[in-house]
């Protein structure tokens, strides 16, 4: 595809998670993962809702307390680095009031990366119309747009994907499944929560909720 | 790391003043209790100038209760706040830039409106810009004390009766002092009394504190 975004991204991370227990209030929601990624490779969460897949994403952001395990980023083993990842959950942080192309330039700033980070990003997901409007306007599927672009503009190795294909229609889930090919071709680590069709088989897959094996989880090779 | 600070302590200003106007809210408060002042007790000028002063302080308290519920809570409730822990800026200070950033775009319509609200309470021209001062760092300490009864609520739909009995108690000493040190103004004694040193003191040891207290507060909303 777009091949003016092919500049100079290059991640090389790793994660592991050891050993990790999530719990809310009572309920055990995963119990005893062990999980590696390294740069490049994507995993696909499934799992009924209310299995626990936000809840681990939001464990690896440092949102969530785990009750038991550890996750570490990067070589650093004992502390957990969040500056290299960022999260896209449910709700997109799309401001009503703000112009998107305002909002964006305020993520870079945020973020510190480049400004001309912000064109490209408006550019590769078809916002250049709508980025002197607000927020507020914007339908469901476009709000998500300027929530996928924050991820661009972020420049994070480590993407936390919460069922973000959601709102989008078919030419935006296109334009997702690219993004997604072309960071992971970055170097980039992909964790994606989804309903809908399933990712393809490059990506290692946690199904969440299985009880046959005796654990609560199953992760495919 | 200190980009980032100033980018969301412009964003707050902006928010506050151009884009929401949630910022005027408070001025509107602390104007419409001043004029309705001498509907309710008279409009005798002396009884104004009399009880003036310490009727600005007691304003002023109410007026900055009327933001607080609106200070954490939209940045929670749309997952912006969940971005902000993991940038490079330490959680804390993220907190410092949206309570200064929210103070100054509460505080700037504030500062244009108590000179017309002194002047109406019959106090002496003299006497306003020293008064206005007092009010304007009590109001950074009623602020950031109020902040952290504003993190601590941010999870709880309708609020605002949360905060107003968390931050009330704590704002009766700023109120006291205040109302002390704003007589001591009038009675000729210059600016830097005791009340007002102590109100001083109040706002530095908040500053510190309040943004430490409510990136812990907002945390726990988060997980």
């Amino acid at each position: 595809m777009d091949t003016r975004r092919q500049v100079v991204l290059q991640f090389n991370t790793e994660i592991s998670i050891i050993g990790l227990c999530l719990q809310r209030g009572e309920k055990r929601l995963i119990e005893n993962l062990n999980l590696q990624l390294k740069a490049g490779d994507g995993l696909e969460l499934r799992g009924a809702n209310g299995s626990g897949k936000s809840t681990l994403l939001r464990a690896i952001a440092g949102l969530h307390r785990p009750a038991k395990g550890k996750i570490s980023i990067g070589q650093n083993l004992d502390l957990a680095q969040r500056e290299n990842l960022i999260l896209l959950g449910h709700r997109d942080g799309v401001q009503n009031n703000e112009t998107v192309r305002r909002q964006l330039e305020f993520w870079a700033v945020f973020f510190g990366t480049d400004k001309t980070l912000v064109d490209n990003a408006i550019e590769n997901l078809g916002l250049s119309k709508l980025a002197s409007l607000v927020g507020g306007v914007l339908s469901a599927g476009q709000r998500q747009r300027v929530a996928l672009a924050r991820l661009l503009i972020a420049d994070r190795a480590i993407w936390l994907l919460d069922e973000p294909a959601a709102p989008l229609d078919e030419k935006g889930r296109e334009l997702l499944q690219n993004l997604l090919k072309q960071h992971r071709g970055n170097g980039g680590i992909i964790f994606i929560a989804a309903h809908n069709k399933p990712q393809d088989s490059s990506y290692r897959m946690l199904k969440i909720g299985e009880s046959a094996s005796g654990r609560n989880w199953n992760l495919s090779q | 790391m200190i980009s980032g600070f100033f980018g969301i302590l412009l964003r707050e200003i902006r928010y506050g003043l151009v884009l929401s106007g949630g910022g005027f809210l408070p001025t509107a408060f602390f104007a419409g209790a001043v004029l309705i002042l001498p509907f309710s007790i008279g409009p005798d000028p002396e009884l104004l100038k009399q009880i003036g002063p310490g009727y600005l302080w007691l304003a002023l308290s109410l007026a900055s209760l009327v933001s607080l519920e609106r200070l954490f809570a939209p940045d929670i409730d749309d997952g912006t706040m969940d971005l902000f822990t993991i940038g490079a800026t330490p959680f804390a200070l993220v907190m410092l830039a949206k309570l200064l950033g929210q103070w100054i775009a509460v505080s700037l319509p504030l500062l244009l409106a108590m000179p017309i609200a002194a002047l109406m309470l019959n106090i002496d021209a003299q006497m306003v810009l020293p008064l206005m001062f007092q009010l304007w760092i009590g109001s950074l300490a009623m602020f950031l004390l109020g902040g952290i009864g504003s993190a601590l609520s941010a999870g709880v739909k309708r609020g605002g009766l949360l905060i107003a009995l968390l931050a009330l108690p704590l704002y009766t000493p700023i109120v006291i002092f205040g109302a002390a040190s704003a007589n001591q103004v009038i009675l000729g004694n210059g600016i830097f009394t005791q009340g007002f040193l102590l109100i001083c003191a109040i706002s530095l040891f908040t500053i510190v504190l309040s943004p430490i207290a409510s990136a812990a507060a907002v945390k726990m909303q988060l997980d």
